[in-house]
């Protein structure tokens, strides 16, 4: 029996004890003041409402170095627990309301981070989870290493949205964006957007529904494909430039070939009557328009 | 004595500090003479930055003037009473540097990176070469820099996330290699000059994404 209860008591020690509590806390905030939240793992979920209070609920484990903490000042408040000496910290989850008016900075390890109904700046960066933003934020920051990066139904002056692996969509009407990626891929999906620029890297860049009339979108990938599939009334005016790549494009139209001194294509055609100038440049990946009803 | 830590002094500035902790550093710098001029100091440069515009405009002609200058032929600057032989050694030299730079730069993460070497054998004309150099010249110290200060800090980061890090440099590394080859091969096209450009702003993301990650609230 002792041989076991020692056992027992080694591995006790070993793992490290993590408390699990219940948070439940509110209190009055500026208006507009920052919202800072740090969570390693489980989910963060930031709600803008009309009251100039902020609540706190959920559940969250505190370590053996760190415990959870809520910390007031007169710009703001800052919550989270950070201890990187843990290996595997279990999922906290927190659920806060705060001002509309907020400025919210997110930063998790694994956690899904949410953000809805916040007027002011959102800045949300995740290593390994997802990121969800929706409402009418005035600037986006969000970035993930291999999570998902999700604007759904946006509407923001400013977008900068970053991933390594994971996939960036958007939707919504943004003024200014650049979306950038290493292999995830890059999807706008029926999204207004005045200026964009969207990179890749080894992932697909596709861009699905209509152009506004005075856009200006740039296009680069070096290995992943750029496809569009914009619907056959669409005016706009392409420059494609490709390497190694290939374009492919569905509409009936006269092309140009731009610059026939370098390797590689440099070709030019409109669409429609013209309108949105749209530029894309590629190493090797391969161009597709598609047009559709 | 025990002097008050950077970030509450940074926070006492900002008015992030609770009226407590406020009135504990005041009572500090009442005291301490070093305190209260970093606090001046720190006082000073808010001031400073605070006068700074949030974003400044380019001139609407700056595109066309970018645009004009990647269009525009390259013109190899030679300086009188220097040979072009001299001049396109030293390019050699300075791209050689440039690319033994990278080598380190990436080596520090991982030992086995295909690094965007020159084929000694088919080192092509100075004129391919400034068109790399130049480009790269604007990179590598950000690079190294970033890296370097990553490394110090990678204890903080997880495996998985050094792990992620390093396939995915691996990935741009290549991808540079390739936009930086083939601009050797055609050092006019504008194209190629924006590919390799891509390839080191990704790396610069990847690099700062991480790093980010490494520095607390």
């Amino acid at each position: 029996m002792r041989p076991l209860l020692l056992a027992l008591a080694m591995l006790a020690c070993a793992s490290p004890v993590h408390a699990q509590r219940k948070i439940r806390e509110a209190f009055a905030a500026d208006p507009a003041g920052f919202v800072r939240i740090q969570n390693i793992a489980g989910s963060v979920k930031v709600t803008g409402w009309d009251r100039d209070s902020i609540t706190i609920t959920g559940v969250v484990y505190d370590t053996p170095n760190e415990r959870f903490e809520i910390m007031r000042s007169a710009g703001g408040v800052k919550m989270g627990i950070w201890d990187t000496t843990v290996e595997k910290v279990p999922p906290s989850t927190l659920e806060i309301r705060v001002p509309r008016r907020s400025r919210v900075w997110v930063r998790t390890g694994s956690s899904f981070i949410f953000v809805g109904g916040v007027a002011g700046t959102v800045d949300v960066n995740s290593i390994g989870g997802g990121v969800e933003v929706t409402g009418q934020p005035h600037e986006v920051f969000a970035e993930s290493m291999t999570g998902e990066v999700f604007l759904d139904d946006v509407r923001a002056s400013t977008a900068r949205l970053k991933t390594v692996t994971g996939a960036i969509r958007i939707r919504g009407s943004i003024t200014d964006v650049i979306a950038t990626s290493i292999g995830g891929n890059i999807v706008v999906d029926g999204a207004a957007i005045d200026r964009g620029r969207f990179e890749s890297v080894d992932g697909d860049v596709r861009f699905m529904g209509d152009l506004m009339r005075k856009a200006t979108l740039d296009f680069i990938n070096h290995a992943g494909a750029v496809e569009f599939s914009l619907p056959s009334n669409v005016d706009a005016d392409f420059a494609v430039s490709t390497y190694q790549g290939t374009l492919q494009n569905d509409f009936p139209v006269k092309q140009h070939q731009a610059n026939s001194k370098i390797k590689g294509s440099e070709i030019t055609f409109s669409l429609g009557t013209g309108g949105a100038q749209v530029n894309v440049r590629t190493f090797k990946g391969r161009i597709i328009v598609r047009a559709g009803k | 004595m025990n002097h008050i830590s950077d970030i509450q002094l940074n926070d006492y500035v900002d008015n992030d500090l609770s009226p407590d902790a406020r009135a504990a550093v005041q009572q500090h710098c009442a005291e301490c003479a070093e305190c209260a001029q970093r606090v001046e100091r720190l006082g000073s440069l808010r001031l400073r930055l605070a006068e700074l515009p949030r974003s400044i405009e380019p001139p609407p002609s700056i595109h066309a003037e970018i645009r004009a200058q990647l269009d525009a032929p390259l013109r190899i600057p030679v300086r009188r009473g220097v040979s072009r032989r001299t001049f396109a050694t030293a390019a050699v030299v300075l791209v050689a540097l440039s690319s033994a730079t990278t080598v380190m730069v990436m080596r520090s993460m991982r030992d086995d990176v295909a690094s965007p070497t020159l084929a000694r054998d088919n080192v092509p004309g100075d004129a391919r070469l400034i068109a790399v150099t130049e480009i790269e010249s604007r990179y590598i110290s950000a690079i190294d820099e970033l890296q370097r200060a990553l490394d110090a800090q990678r204890a903080l980061l997880a495996p998985e996330t050094i792990k992620l890090v390093e396939s995915n440099l691996e990935i741009i590394d290549r991808a540079v290699a390739e936009a930086r080859n083939a601009l050797l091969a055609d050092p006019s096209s504008a194209v190629l000059a924006d590919m390799l450009r891509a390839g080191y702003e990704r790396k610069l993301d990847v690099l700062r994404s991480a790093r980010a990650h490494t520095v607390q609230m």
